[in-house]
């Protein structure tokens, strides 16, 4: 055979733009969304759901269901109470955290509006939606907890009664307790500055555009579990877990899913009560959300108030941060609900050096949908807060808030730094993205610019907003995880399969939703084994394929996955080198590998691919004694600490003074997220997570009555911006190799999302700051602009 | 069950033949009856866009228009606006601008961004033009950049070949719209102006003033509601 | 979500449609585009027996003269309004209007009629139609008649329409030489209005000789500023800003999720300052 060697010299795959194999598949409509599979004997599924925030069941009565046309069953809470299962919460992140029962099915009481009561199993969707309205419920209604800082008062009614309290948990890192830093309270006393603020998140919901949806299967000797989720292989573990199912008789697949952020990282009540379903009538069973049902029962995030206390000198060094925190939790426990907040624990000292942190939050129930991960999880939030106050820290002392933030951040000759919340940053450059993002700016024209508006009064203002952040992630070494009371690892797993043609087959533990694991892990795989991007194939979402993995959420794929492939590769290439070195009749130490073939050094002409020695070993006639014939292996990979993505945002926004309304003029950011493998990739997702991160500074708010009835309950009033509604985005990008990974990576998937929202907000208040305004809530609507103005004019009357 | 449906209509260029319960909507119509899974739904609130089809060469949202409603009509879905194999300019360009993501919304951009394309006949659309006739369509991964790139890329490109193009080419042209005949004379009511009896449209002031708990009334089904408001 | 059962009919001529409805009553509901009525239906929020479709009645779509009048048929979409030279010249504030709403979707599916007919208070149709002092044809059983935009719009969703009335053609008086400007605030490119103005005005060597002003969503119904127009009778251009002030005179605002009455209040005196300033340079 001759030696055709695969892959080139010419240019290695990482850091190439190489287009999406994805893409052919989505982009013509040729698609597997859960909702477009069908099996043989397949019944719809209808969920009847609580239209109260707070109320006893006392009645439940499917008998009239039952005799609607097509309906093969129907049944309440109470009639699989004993079999349903629970849902489980996978991080108690205190001693004495309240953990309330979850029953996918409520069975004597619900605690927010769209809470699942009872459900119809029919031959057609529209039958079972028609005998829905056949099922009588009775509830007594229950008084109502909305607010958290009315939940907490004394007499409060409570969510959960048994409890005895609305208080979920307290948690607190304190550097002077830690050790990590001073305490707090001796910078409190020698502050020469104090700043205090309150600052609102406001609920968002992820919204991702396809609806959750789930396939159950059980015929044959297993069930099969189709489902619109991010985590394929938690799902399996606790539907197990929490079920007694044997979990080798479950395979979950996570075909095409349409999007997460967060809001598919969860293991839905939808998903037990479909198990549930299928096992009552033996068939299988499907059920799709609408949006409707999806806006008040799939999770919702952020919903934090936020008190942020800064100790500074006047020289602008800041030297010492409080933080105090009360998470909502909605009425239930999400797998990772009482975490969230917790991962911005170590985020709101971001890239200062300050010396002296003291961070509390108290997780609050409400009768409200739960909250859970959206996209950045905690770290938007802390990094909002401290990229505010780092803005009313530069007013109050007349400094440009560039300025105020290079006195105080790590310089990039102090990595590794250890922070005052006790994580050691590997690397980064923020002199050097803020100089970059300040170039593509124009900052210092567009301040001009801003001076003369000023003085002209042009009742359109300019403000110009910066967000200089980092983010942890990559998650997370399992270690850390167990530290923090979380229920699993942090590791990944990756293995690869060499066929005798030559051809790569990687199965992956991460589950990509958008994200293009195919593409990048494609030229990953290319550059380790000297194969072809296009011969690389990768499996991912399908239990029965790959049977190990902890999946995608908290930018981890890359730097924790993608590692695991690295090192799956590795272990290929040194069981080649073996059957190479045979071949070639030389030591294994003899070769070198590279340009995709093993070479004997000093003769370059003697060499043999990866694909060559995959043939051997398939026909395995001669193999050096004790060899196995077979080149495949796999890694798993813990990481020792998390990666550190940084980068700086600049926004300018006009905001028109008489009718509120901002709009932005110009946004652009400099990320730097380590080594990129796909730049195309990395762009993609800088620009979708700016959109949600402006989404949530202008647009989004999930809004309750004063019943707790979500107002904003569909896309009409939940206004998730469209083209129309946001700006050309502008990106570029620093490149500081992590040194906590062999790839140098970091993670990219919730960097734009956490660096955006203050930026925009900063603009928004920068604009209107000579008027008196120092805050505007979130969503900085029209209406809250103008409202923000008038409140401070008056302001500046009575003190006039 | 209410009577069904005769239904002829022609989909991406095939006569189709149906009867339907007339509360179909095209898009269960398109996903469940004809297989055309590519169309799908976001919202089926008539705001997100990914099922977006085109009736008559024009762009409809296929959740919100009944299957009865297309009868006689034309329909193409990304299906139809797909080349046999490979992908259409337009597609390319997706690909090329990493203008899809999960790619759960993109069958409506393609089908938004044909009709557009073509119904520009390749004017100077700038950037604000294009993001202001894709504001139909909601993309929660790309920040809309890369999609508004594809679509500008195309621009300058002889539109005419793309698949669908034909159909979006002999639509209504509103330029030459036609006069309405007259209709036929009919007496004068002699009730007049005056009345104002008044009629509700299918959304009463009430349902206006408690939307969020009519949504919700509507979650818990109908019947649920009624009692709820005894 | 999945409607309830309903029946389906398709007339193809007016009487037919009108006797359908006679028929059935209460229970019937009108469709012409759809795209607000099917979420409605979808929600379950309404549950008529019987759907009549418009969509068979090419009689009422499309736009012709008669002597000043510009008559457009009620099925003509909001496209076809927004883009018909006839329209854009003979009425360019009913075009400028149809082009604000929603997006391309909306506008191909959406007709003037039902616009008309829904009546929802943040509409962009009826304050245009109110504006130009439009006549709405209605069919019904006992034949035709005629009614003044004006004294169309009853209520939230409510207008003069019985239920055995169709809404047929719009008549909209010619005004040359006025200028107009329609101008809306919302809280994204799809939403409804927040709050809109549409403003006409004539004008004669620097002096305004008389003004049409109408609010979106300051009330029940679209909203004539009378006393903005008042106003305006026989003043220089330069006197727009007082007579905006009075633009709140007369409205109800709600307040909701998108905004409150105050800042409603507020809006429609800024947009109509706006809109009259444009409609009178135009």
């Amino acid at each position: 055979m001759t030696a055709t060697l695969a892959g080139t010299a010419a240019e290695p795959e990482v850091g190439r733009a190489r287009l999406r194999k994805e893409d052919a598949r989505l982009v013509t409509g040729r698609t597997r969304w859960t909702e477009n599979i069908t099996v043989p004997g397949m019944l719809h599924l209808a969920i009847l759901r609580s239209p109260h925030a707070h109320a006893r069941i006392s009645r439940v009565d499917t008998s009239a269901a039952l005799r609607e046309p097509n309906v093969i069953a129907a049944f309440s809470g109470a009639d699989v109470a004993e079999t349903q299962g629970t849902m489980a919460c996978a991080w108690p992140v205190t001693e004495d955290i309240v953990l309330p029962i979850y029953r996918p099915l409520a069975v004597d009481e619900v605690r927010h509006v769209g809470e699942p009561v009872a459900v119809v199993v029919a031959r057609d969707r529209a039958s079972a939606t028609d005998a829905l309205e056949a099922i009588e419920v009775d509830y007594e209604p229950l008084p109502v907890v909305l607010g958290l800082e009315s939940a907490l008062a004394d007499g409060a009614p409570l969510v959960h009664a048994d409890a005895g309290t609305n208080k979920c948990y307290t948690w607190v890192l304190d550097s002077g307790e830690a050790g990590t830093g001073k305490a707090v309270g001796e910078a409190a006393a020698a502050a020469e500055l104090t700043i205090h603020r309150r600052y609102v998140q406001q609920r968002l919901v992820p919204a991702s555009m396809e609806p959750r949806s789930v396939l159950v299967d059980p015929t044959g000797d297993e069930w099969t579990i189709y489902s619109a989720t991010q985590i394929p292989h938690i799902l399996r573990f606790l539907l197990a877990a929490t079920t007694g199912t044997p979990e080798h008789k479950i395979r979950v697949i996570a075909p095409d899913v349409g999007g997460g952020f967060g809001g598919k990282l969860a293991v839905t009540p939808e998903e037990w009560i479909a198990f549930a379903a299928a096992n009552r009538v033996g068939k299988p069973v499907k059920y799709t959300e609408s949006r409707s049902e999806s806006m008040v029962s799939a999770h919702h995030g952020r919903d934090m108030i936020q008190d942020i206390t800064l100790y500074a000198r006047r020289d602008g060094t800041v030297t010492g941060l409080s933080v105090k925190l009360l998470a909502n939790m909605g009425a239930y426990l999400g797998i990772v609900t009482p975490g969230v907040p917790i991962l911005g624990a170590f985020m709101y000292n971001a890239i200062y050096k300050f010396p002296a942190y003291r961070f509390e939050c108290t997780g609050v129930f409400t009768t409200t949908t739960k909250t859970d991960a959206y996209r950045g999880a905690g770290r938007p939030e802390a990094t909002y807060a401290i990229e505010r106050i780092m803005d009313e820290l530069a007013a109050e002392l007349d400094l440009d808030p560039l300025e105020v933030r290079r006195r105080n951040w790590i310089r990039h000759d102090e990595f590794p730094f250890t922070t005052v919340a006790g994580l050691e940053y590997d690397s980064g450059n923020y002199e050097a993205a803020t100089e970059k993002a300040m170039q593509l700016f124009g900052y210092d024209t567009l301040r001009a610019e801003q001076a003369k508006r000023r003085v002209a009064g042009d009742p359109v203002q300019l403000g110009i907003g910066v967000s200089t952040y980092t983010e942890m992630c990559g998650l997370a070494p399992s270690r850390i995880l167990g530290a923090l009371r979380y229920g699993a690892g942090g590791w990944e797993s990756a293995s690869v399969r060499l066929l005798p043609t030559g051809k790569v087959e990687v199965v992956t533990g991460t589950s990509p939703h958008g994200q293009g694991h195919v593409t990048s892990w494609s030229q990953i795989v290319a550059d380790q084994l000297g194969v072809a991007f296009d011969d690389v194939e990768v499996l991912h979402g399908d239990t029965r394929t790959s049977h190990k993995g902890l999946d995608t959420y908290g930018s981890r794929s890359l730097a924790v996955g993608g590692i695991a492939l690295v090192l799956a590769c590795q272990k290929v290439r040194e069981k080649a080198r073996t059957i190479a070195a045979h071949l070639l009749e030389c030591a294994p130490d003899d070769l070198e590998f590279a340009d995709g073939a093993f070479r004997v050094r000093g003769t370059p002409t003697s060499a043999k691919t990866i694909g060559e020695c995959a043939l051997a070993v398939f026909a395995a006639h001669d193999l050096p004694d004790g060899v196995e014939p077979q080149l495949d292996a796999e890694a798993t990979f813990d990481p020792q600490t998390f990666s550190f993505p940084h980068g700086t945002h600049l926004c300018a926004v006009d905001v028109d003074t008489e009718t509120g309304a901002a709009t932005i003029r110009k946004y652009v950011c400099v990320d730097d997220v380590g080594t990129v493998v796909n730049p195309l990739i990395v762009e993609g997702q800088v620009h979708g997570g700016v959109a949600q991160g402006i989404a949530q500074a202008l647009y989004e708010e999930a809004v309750f009555d004063e019943d707790g009835n979500l107002v904003t309950g569909s896309l009409a009033d939940y206004t998730v911006p469209s083209s129309a509604d946001l700006p050309e985005i502008v990106s570029d990008r620093t490149e500081t190799p992590a040194t906590s990974n062999p790839l140098g990576v970091k993670g990219v998937g919730e960097a734009g999302t956490i660096a955006s929202t203050p930026a925009v907000v900063n603009a928004i208040v920068d604009a209107l700051r000579p008027s008196g305004v120092t805050d505007v809530p979130m969503p900085c609507t029209p209406e809250r602009v103008w409202r923000a103005l008038q409140t401070a004019r008056s302001g500046q009357e009575v003190a006039a | 069950m209410a009577e069904p449906v005769e239904l002829s209509l022609r989909v991406n260029g095939h006569p189709a033949e149906l009867r339907v319960d007339p509360r179909t909507t095209l898009a269960d119509l398109l996903r469940d009856r004809l297989g055309l899974t590519g169309t799908h739904l976001g919202c089926e609130q008539g705001v997100c866009g990914s099922c977006t089809v085109l009736i008559d060469g024009r762009t409809a949202r296929s959740c919100t228009t009944l299957a009865a409603q297309a009868g006689g009509s034309t329909v193409w879905t990304v299906e139809g606006l797909s080349p046999p194999a490979g992908l259409s300019r337009l597609q390319e360009a997706l690909s090329a601008e990493h203008g899809l993501q999960c790619g759960f919304c993109t069958p409506g951009f393609v089908t938004a961004a044909t009709e557009l394309l073509v119904a520009s006949r390749g004017g100077d659309l700038d950037e604000a033009a294009v993001r202001d006739r894709l504001s139909g369509n909601i993309c929660r991964c790309t920040g809309y950049q890369g999609i508004v790139d594809a679509v500008l890329a195309v621009l300058a490109e002889d539109v005419a070949t793309l698949p669908g193009a034909d159909a979006v080419a002999t639509g209504p042209d509103v330029g030459e719209l036609v006069e309405p005949p007259e209709l036929t004379p009919a007496p004068v009511d002699p009730s007049g102006p005056a009345d104002r009896r008044g009629r509700a449209s299918a959304v009463a002031a009430e349902v206006l003033a408690h939307l969020a708990v009519f949504v919700a009334a509507a979650l818990a089904g109908v019947a649920a509601w009624r009692r709820w408001r005894r | 979500m999945i409607p309830a059962a309903f029946d389906y009919l398709r007339p193809t001529t007016v009487e037919d449609a009108v006797a359908a409805l006679a028929e059935a009553g209460e229970e019937a509901k009108v469709l012409a585009g759809g795209h607000s009525l099917l979420p409605v239906l979808r929600l379950r929020l309404a549950a008529p027996t019987l759907l009549v479709d418009l969509g068979g009645l090419p009689q009422l779509r499309g736009v012709r003269t008669d002597g000043d009048t510009l008559v457009l048929g009620a099925m003509t979409t909001h496209a076809e309004v927004a883009g018909a030279p006839v329209v854009v010249d003979a009425a360019p504030l009913l075009a400028q209007a149809a082009a604000t709403i929603g997006d391309r979707q909306v506008r191909h599916r959406g007709t003037l009629g039902g616009s008309l007919a829904h009546a929802d208070p943040a509409g962009d149709l009826p304050t245009a139609a109110v504006a130009l002092d439009a006549e709405l044809v209605l069919a019904g059983p006992a034949g035709r008649r005629t009614v003044p935009a004006r004294e169309f719009f009853v209520d939230y969703f409510t207008t003069t329409l019985r239920p055995d009335e169709l809404l047929v053609e719009v008549r909209v008086p010619a005004l040359p030489g006025w200028g107009s400007h329609y101008l809306k605030v919302n809280r994204t490119a799809q939403a409804w209005a927040t709050v809109a103005v549409a403003a006409v005005v004539e004008r004669e060597n620097g002096t305004i000789t008389q003004a049409r002003v109408a609010l979106t969503n300051m009330g029940p119904t679209p909203v004539r500023a009378v006393a903005v127009e008042r106003a305006l009778a026989g003043v220089p251009v330069d006197a727009i800003e007082a007579a905006a002030a009075h633009a709140v005179e007369g409205t109800s605002p709600a307040s909701d999720t998108t905004a409150s009455a105050d800042y409603r209040r507020h809006l429609a005196q800024v947009l109509a300052r706006r809109a009259l300033t444009a409609a009178a340079g135009s």
